[in-house]
């Protein structure tokens, strides 16, 4: 949390509330405020979406790492903010994905759209978070046992996944499970398609469309989740986080607060294996749920900074491009290995978080800039 | 030694009444058939040596650790069987002897969990603002807490337990750690709360500081019930100053 | 299969499970019990012990001085590691996850580039010598002429008889006498009665004059050197791959974890009894996947019913205060 007096002082005063929109969206729990930030993030935002035009950028390389900044938030609210490692954010992934892909396969050609794969692809994951999530919090789990557990869960998934090959046992409806080949048949997983009969708005998973259509959802995610950690649910995630056991003398159910944000943090996972499903019309075992999928997500969020939202987000994007360079530039055993070794790196040197570093710097620049009437001004308050 | 009386209720029935209360931790009995009886709007002190099972007996009271025999009963209530956050809802309010305060955030924002449960946001500056001239913390609102003194926290996770609006307050050693003047200033803080009409359970271990509240106190020893009665009447006892081994 | 056959193969196995999470886990073990860091790069270690073996053996020098060697290799290694990385994170444990991690993919990235995606191969030591249980052969243990004789002409086992490597009961016996070992390492000598004083308490050991620095980067050297002799034992049964390690890491892991921090060779030992049990039966009733799930769920299980691992419910049940 970054409610640093010390910092850019007035800004974070408790009497000074900014107006409107912005009223919403900034806070104590979020990195970011006032016209530099809100200027800045107009400005890259214009340039992520001129990218594929004006820069050349190839869309179905960029667009898995939009998928990976809601994986990556959903890890940021769940660990760094409510404070709980989950090791397995990858199983809520695949659960998504293969939801989305399984009711894709059944409905797709009756209904001509995805929107119930979609939403399964989203509330299964949660039903399943709710379910494990009740017995874990409500059993007093708590640090490294719930992350193993969740990494354990990931990896049973996976066993079982891969083993799901005989086509007379393993189907739902038209989908066969496929075990290690994925799910099939993958020319019949759909991409995201929104609308109803002749009005169908098709969106394939390669092209600028789900670039920016992914990128629009990633932003307006963004913002609603902000909203939200700015509320004060927001407060209470961090208390926990916190401090449990003086939470709970205020009266509040740790567990259901626990359980909350676990859940939320499964939607926002499925959301992106559901996602990415569609992008790549396919779903397998290896892919999403295993050990390195899950792992992926850890550093994104360790090295950009857990805590903030922004900074975990920008560090999931930051990190694939750089996967995505080194493996075509170099070769793969280099790119897993200059990982490694960034995320060994920046535990050490900037244990909060790179990005939070920047971003810290950054508001100090800004703040030096405020004039000395001002801050004597607000001192009055 | 003053025998351990059954309280009679001045004002009729007691907020809070631990019947026969026993807590194990396997071989060792930490509370040992405890009675007590606490009227509303009382001021009471817990007083004992080391070891007595006074911090043991607040963790009974909140919820933290379950009684192996005997109820707890707020207003009439049995709470026995209660997680903390229901007990802290029904009323009760408890300030730990580990103090417990959200050291990486402000002062301000310490209050608002606490505040949130009965008040919205746009209220709480104010509210605020009357807490912190109460507990001698005002216009510290922005400061980090972790950048406090001791005692200021201290007096903050007091703050923050008062900001709870509860009926009922446990502090377990409020003026621990803190100075001459600190402690001096603490008393008063007390003293002023319970005359609003909160009631308020104390465990300390400074004589001085008990003998400025003045209040009924009650003496635990090897988790039992040992001595009860005003603060002067426990301090002449001879038996009771015999568990203290000599010191006052 | 007659009865006593089968007996025989279900307690064979479970003396096989047991030894490798013995093994792998032992290292782990003292590591997360004494420091509260979670090393995952302890399959690392384990590969770095398998490929010293490898090399060694390679260049004629025979196996158990291999192993040795390995352990020695992986101890220095793994105090190099503690003191320039590892010790930024004493009881952080979800830091020093995420940090051993990315030191896990470095290692393994670092081998594969030198070394290739893998080495030839180590024969398995008494490969000659098996145990026959079944049939008209009863129990017997054979050399190699004794065992051609029982294949005979055909070649293959007569009906009813089954073969037992004898090197896995080499390996379990060399897992309980590292387990015995380190026990009274612990308990009986100097250095792990300092070791004990400063995991409990490391500023009182420090006034008391321990240099915490070195016990913490002997403790991190003894896990990560019985890492390593776990890495040269496996080398000799299976596939030599920089990737060789990460298979045990997660089981070691679990195992760990569902042992306990409070009772560091306890805690192992009740988990590997109760994991290896689950998981032998139901691979035996159903398959080896179902043995697999098994155990993970027994591990879920557990944790649920012993949040703090199988050590720290034994220890809240004794009352003791923490």
């Amino acid at each position: 949390m970054t409610g640093r007096a010390d910092e850019t002082t007035p800004v974070n005063s408790h009497a000074k509330i900014p107006f409107g929109f912005l009223r919403l969206v900034e806070g104590p729990q979020t990195m970011g405020r006032g016209w530099p930030f809100w200027t800045g993030f107009a400005i890259v935002i214009l340039l992520a979406f001129l990218a594929p035009t004006y820069f050349g950028i190839r869309p179905y390389r960029v667009n898995e790492f939009i998928v990976s900044g809601f994986l990556a938030a959903s890890l940021s609210i769940l660990w760094g903010y409510a404070g709980i490692l989950s090791l397995g954010q990858a199983a809520f992934f695949g659960v998504g994905g293969y939801v989305f892909g399984i009711i894709g396969i059944n409905l797709f050609d009756a209904t001509g759209n995805t929107h119930l794969a979609l939403a399964g692809g989203i509330l299964a994951p949660t039903v399943f978070a709710a379910f494990v999530g009740a017995i874990m919090f409500f059993a007093r789990l708590k640090g490294v046992y719930i992350a193993i557990l969740m990494l354990v869960l990931s990896l049973l998934l996976e066993t079982f996944m891969l083993q799901t090959a005989d086509p007379e046992v393993y189907r739902i409806g038209e989908a066969l499970l496929g075990g290690a080949n994925g799910l099939r048949p993958a020319s019949d997983i759909p991409s995201v398609a929104f609308g109803w009969g002749e009005a169908v708005a098709e969106i394939n998973g390669r092209r600028e469309g789900f670039y920016y259509f992914a990128l629009t959802l990633l932003i307006v995610v963004y913002l609603a989740l902000r909203m939200l950690l700015n509320s004060s649910f927001g407060y209470l995630l961090v208390a926990v986080r916190e401090d449990p056991d003086r939470t709970e003398t205020f009266g509040y159910d740790v567990r259901l607060i626990q359980l909350a944000v676990f859940c939320l943090s499964a939607a926002l996972a499925g959301l992106a294996g559901s996602l990415d499903t569609a992008r790549i019309n396919r779903v397998d075992p290896e892919l999403v749920f295993s050990v390195s999928a899950n792992i992926m997500v850890v550093i994104w969020v360790a090295v950009g900074g857990r805590k903030d939202l922004t900074t975990a987000i920008l560090g999931a994007i930051t990190l694939e491009w750089l996967y995505l360079w080194l493996t075509t530039s170099g070769s793969p055993e280099y790119a897993t290995l200059v990982m490694g070794g960034i995320l060994v790196a920046a535990m050490l040197i900037a244990p909060e978080g790179v990005f939070v570093w920047i971003g810290n710097r950054l508001g100090r620049l800004f703040g030096r800039s405020r004039t000395p009437a001002a801050k004597a001004g607000e001192a009055h308050q | 030694m003053t025998a351990p009386a059954a309280m009679t209720a001045a004002h009729g029935r007691p907020i809070l009444e631990i019947r026969n209360v026993t807590k194990d931790f396997g071989g060792v009995r930490a509370t040992d058939d405890l009675s007590l009886a606490i009227a509303p709007g009382e001021l009471h002190c817990m007083i004992g040596p080391n070891g007595a099972g006074k911090s043991t007996f607040f963790k009974l009271l909140m919820g933290t650790i379950r009684p192996t025999k005997g109820e707890i009963l707020f207003n009439g209530e049995d709470i026995t069987r209660l997680p903390p956050h229901q007990r802290a809802r029904r009323g009760l309010g408890i300030k730990f002897q580990n103090m417990q305060v959200y050291s990486e955030l402000t002062v301000f924002q310490n209050f608002f969990i606490p505040l949130r449960r009965n008040h919205k946001p746009s209220a709480m500056p104010g509210l605020v603002a009357d807490i912190l001239d109460r507990i001698h913390l005002s216009g510290l609102e922005d400061e980090l807490v972790r950048n406090l003194s001791h005692g200021q926290q201290q007096w903050l996770s007091i703050g923050m337990s008062i900001a709870l609006e509860p009926k009922v307050l446990l502090l377990d050693e409020p003026a621990a750690g803190m100075g001459r003047d600190e402690t001096q200033s603490t008393a008063e803080i007390i003293k002023s709360l319970n005359a609003e009409g909160m009631t308020i359970i104390v465990i300390e271990h400074d004589m001085e500081f008990i003998r400025n509240l003045s209040s009924r106190t009650s003496v635990l020893h090897l988790g039992a019930l040992f001595a009860q009665g005003s603060y002067e009447e426990i301090e002449t006892d001879d038996d009771v100053r015999k568990i203290y081994l000599g010191k006052v | 299969m007659d009865a006593f056959t089968q007996i025989f193969g279900f307690a064979f196995q479970y003396l096989d499970s047991a030894a490798y999470l013995i093994l792998a886990a032992l290292g782990l073990s003292i590591i997360f019990g004494m420091m509260g860091v979670i090393n995952m790069a302890h399959g690392e270690l384990m590969m770095i012990g398998a490929y010293i073996t490898a090399f060694c053996m390679y260049g004629g020098i025979p196996a158990p001085i291999a192993i040795l060697l390995a352990g020695v290799g992986a101890g220095i290694a793994g105090m190099i590691l503690e003191r320039l990385i590892i010790r930024h994170f004493y009881k952080q444990l979800l830091s020093s996850l995420v940090v051993t991690w990315g030191l896990s993919m470095f290692i393994s990235q670092v081998f594969l580039i030198m070394f290739g995606p893998n080495m030839p191969s180590l024969p398995t030591p008494f490969s000659d010598i098996k145990i026959l249980v079944g049939g008209e052969v009863g129990f017997a243990l054979v050399g190699a002429e004794g065992f051609a004789r029982v294949t005979g002409e055909t070649g293959r086992m007569p009906p009813g008889v089954e073969s037992f490597g004898i090197y896995r009961l080499v390996m379990f016996a060399v897992a309980v006498l590292m387990v015995v070992a380190v026990w009274l390492l612990l308990r009986k000598t100097e250095f792990g009665a300092r070791a004990r004083a400063t995991m409990d308490n490391p500023t009182m050991a420090n006034a008391l004059g321990i240099s915490t620095p070195r016990i913490y980067a002997y403790t991190f050297g003894l896990g990560s050197a019985l890492a390593g002799i776990a890495g040269g034992l496996f080398a000799l049964t299976s596939a030599i791959t920089p990737y060789f390690g990460a298979a045990y890491t997660a089981r070691a892991f679990i195992t760990v974890v569902v042992g306990g921090a409070a009772g560091v060779i306890n805690g192992l030992v009740a988990s590997v009894a109760a994991l290896g049990g689950v998981q032998t039966i139901l691979s035996n009733l159903f398959s080896v996947y179902i043995g697999f799930v098994g155990m993970i769920a027994a591990a879920f299980l557990i944790l649920l019913v012993m949040p703090t691992g199988i050590s720290g419910y034994m220890e809240k049940l004794r009352g003791r205060s923490r």
